[in-house]
């Protein structure tokens, strides 16, 4: 089974690339849209729950993660999964989390990278050079 | 009258100018160092009236006053406490200090007067007080019993008094009524240490002008012993100009940090609100080039559908933002506004558009008008109102907004309230940031506004604040209140309810 693409982004065009690109590099993997960051929590954090109670890991994902959402920035989801998801510095490791922004902020990056478990920072659009690029890295998660 | 030999050569050999008058004023015997100072011929003043040598303005008070002495003939200084003059040939008067003693011969009494010049000690204290008036600091010289003994004229000025008033008042009345005691306290314990020093180090020093009004000082402290008392002179510098200009470059300085946080909120802005959209359509345009490449048109016109509309929406970003700045740059004329007008005029123009019924009511009680910036006063309150209007909560069966406004404590109080989906408490502190937004892009609002209300609250030298739940939201709105003449309006009505 392929790993799936979860996209996290409040822009419904930029999900809509993500889509796209993600098809055209030719990986057979499915792309999970959430449109905010507390939906996407709930979700895995059910997910989470449930592999513990028939005792198995959860699945494993791979998530782009935008900054700039309305109701919760990008940051703001990273440390809620530092907290109630039980990762230290450490991705949690059923969970690579990329971060997936229009800035190319120096401050923003040191911000990002200061959560161990961000393992990239990839500038929109997003391009099949970068789907084929975290294939690559992080699909033998 | 004749004059014993003995007395003649005694009075000769004295040093000091000496003479000897008769009860009705005639010069009997002078020496010659008298004689030389008031510029006469050896014994050109024997026979001749006492007078002669008196100045003309107290000429004709003389006689009596020396029939007073002779009535009770007593060895004492002449006229204690007044300075007195002698009147030589040439007219010149000379400063000088005189000694009577009333002294027997042949049975009548003379007296003999002895005269100092002090021309020379004059004209030392003379240079000394033109120093000190020289000074552009105030001097002020005490005794130990805190009694002002002398200060210069630039006391006089910094403080309204003409310096002779101040002389033997307790130094307390330069100090502000509130300071006085605590001040005499200060006052007896430095006379035990009498260090030279800065008077209140690290605390803010304020003297009292005769008219009651106050200003800051600087205060130095030198103890002087002298032969007359353990004396301090203070040293009074008036800083009020200084401390202007402190507060002036604090002002500006609050001023730069404030640029300063707007400019890297400005850098923020641009690198995710502005790019944002940019890098959704190059996105999108690679994708274009894709689906033309596959013949798929329909997927191409689409996509430049949705990059036009981002086109649209990173113009009206830039506009926003231009606005913004705009109103930074905006002139502040300040004039007098009726808020009561300001808010029916306002809702009327934004509920027109309106197809929802608003319940709209009002309770003024501020006195009316208020002294602002018009053009930036409407700019609150139409994006308060606007905002109000646009966030109603479609669950809720009746949409009430009530504008309520008040005085306390020098400042006016503008409050919007709406029952309207309210901000959840973790936004609130970040909803007055541009572009912040809470509600998903579906929802109206392009997170602008509220940017724009705190912007010019705060250029009107005031603050706003929200409270919210979902009940609804509070915006207030504080402004400070300069001296005006206004009236307090009728309060309490439902201006308006909107069809």
């Amino acid at each position: 089974m392929k790993v799936p693409i979860v996209v996290v982004d409040d822009e419904e065009v930029d999900r809509y690339i993500v889509n796209r690109v993600v098809k055209q590099s030719g990986i057979d993997s499915k792309v999970v849209e959430f449109q905010a960051g507390d939906e996407f929590l709930e979700v895995i954090t059910d997910e989470r729950r449930r592999a513990e109670e028939i005792g198995v890991a959860p699945p494993p994902i791979l998530v782009l993660l935008d900054i700039n959402m309305p109701r919760m920035t990008g940051f703001e989801v990273l440390e809620s999964i530092r907290n109630s998801l039980g990762a230290d510095e450490d991705c949690p490791d059923y969970m690579v989390v990329l971060m997936f922004s229009s800035s190319n902020h120096a401050e923003d990056k040191k911000e990002a990278y200061s959560y161990g478990f961000v393992k990239d920072y990839i500038v929109k659009p997003l391009t099949e050079a970068d789907v084929k690029n975290m294939v690559e890295r992080y699909y033998r998660v | 009258m004749e004059i014993k030999e003995e007395y003649r050569i005694a009075v000769e050999a004295c040093p000091t100018p000496l003479m000897l008058v008769a009860q009705d004023g005639v010069i009997v015997l002078t020496n010659r160092r008298f004689d030389s100072l008031f510029g006469y011929h050896e014994q050109a003043l024997w026979g001749q009236s006492v007078d002669l040598l008196v100045p003309e303005e107290i000429r004709d008070a003389h006689p009596e006053l020396r029939q007073a002495f002779f009535e009770v003939p007593t060895s004492r200084d002449m006229g204690t406490g007044r300075d007195l003059f002698g009147v030589r040939k040439d007219g010149e008067k000379i400063p000088v200090e005189i000694g009577l003693d009333p002294i027997q011969s042949d049975g009548t009494t003379l007296v003999m007067v002895s005269v100092l010049d002090i021309r020379e000690r004059k004209a030392g204290e003379t240079r000394i007080r033109r120093a000190l008036d020289a000074a552009s600091s105030a001097m002020v010289m005490i005794n130990d019993h805190g009694k002002i003994e002398l200060v210069n004229e630039q006391t006089g000025m910094m403080f309204g008094y003409e310096p002779k008033e101040l002389l033997g008042q307790a130094i307390e009345v330069l100090v502000p009524e509130r300071y006085r005691r605590k001040h005499t306290v200060f006052r007896v314990s430095y006379q035990n240490t009498r260090d030279r020093r800065d008077m209140g180090v690290g605390r803010d020093l304020f003297g009292r002008r005769k008219d009651g009004t106050e200003f800051p000082v600087e205060i130095g402290l030198t103890p002087i012993d002298g032969i007359d008392g353990r004396l301090i002179m203070a040293t009074v510098i008036d800083i009020s100009e200084r401390k202007l200009i402190e507060e002036s470059i604090r002002r500006k300085n609050e001023e730069l940090e404030r640029l300063n946080r707007e400019l890297s909120e400005f850098a923020y802005s641009a690198s995710h609100d502005l790019k944002s959209p940019l890098s959704s359509m190059v996105g999108l345009l690679d994708l274009i080039t894709g689906d033309l490449d596959s013949g798929d048109h329909e997927e191409a016109q689409f996509n430049l559908k949705r990059a036009r509309d981002l086109g649209s929406r990173l113009a009206g970003r830039i506009e926003d933002m231009l606005t913004l700045a705009k109103s930074d740059r905006q002139d502040d004329g300040w004039a007098g506004l009726s808020v009561c007008d300001e808010v029916a005029t306002v809702w009327q123009i934004l509920q027109s558009g309106v197809e929802t019924e608003i319940r709209f009511s009002t309770r003024f009680d501020h006195v009316d008008p208020l002294r602002t910036v018009p053009a930036r006063f409407h700019i609150v309150l139409e994006n308060l109102l606007s905002n109000a209007i646009k966030y109603r909560d479609p669950k809720k069966a009746e949409h009430e907004i009530r504008v309520e406004t008040w005085d306390q404590g020098g400042r006016f109080h503008l409050a919007v309230r709406d029952n309207g989906v309210g901000i959840p408490e973790q936004y609130q502190g970040t909803v007055f940031q541009l572009f912040k937004r809470i509600a998903d892009s579906s929802e109206p609002g392009n997170g602008v506004g509220l940017a724009l209300v705190k912007k010019n609250v705060l250029r009107l030298g005031g603050d706003v604040t929200v409270e919210s739940s979902d009940e609804g939201s509070i915006f207030t709105v504080v402004l400070p209140r300069q001296h005006e003449d206004g009236v307090r309006p009728a309060t309490d009505q439902i201006l308006e309810v909107a069809q």
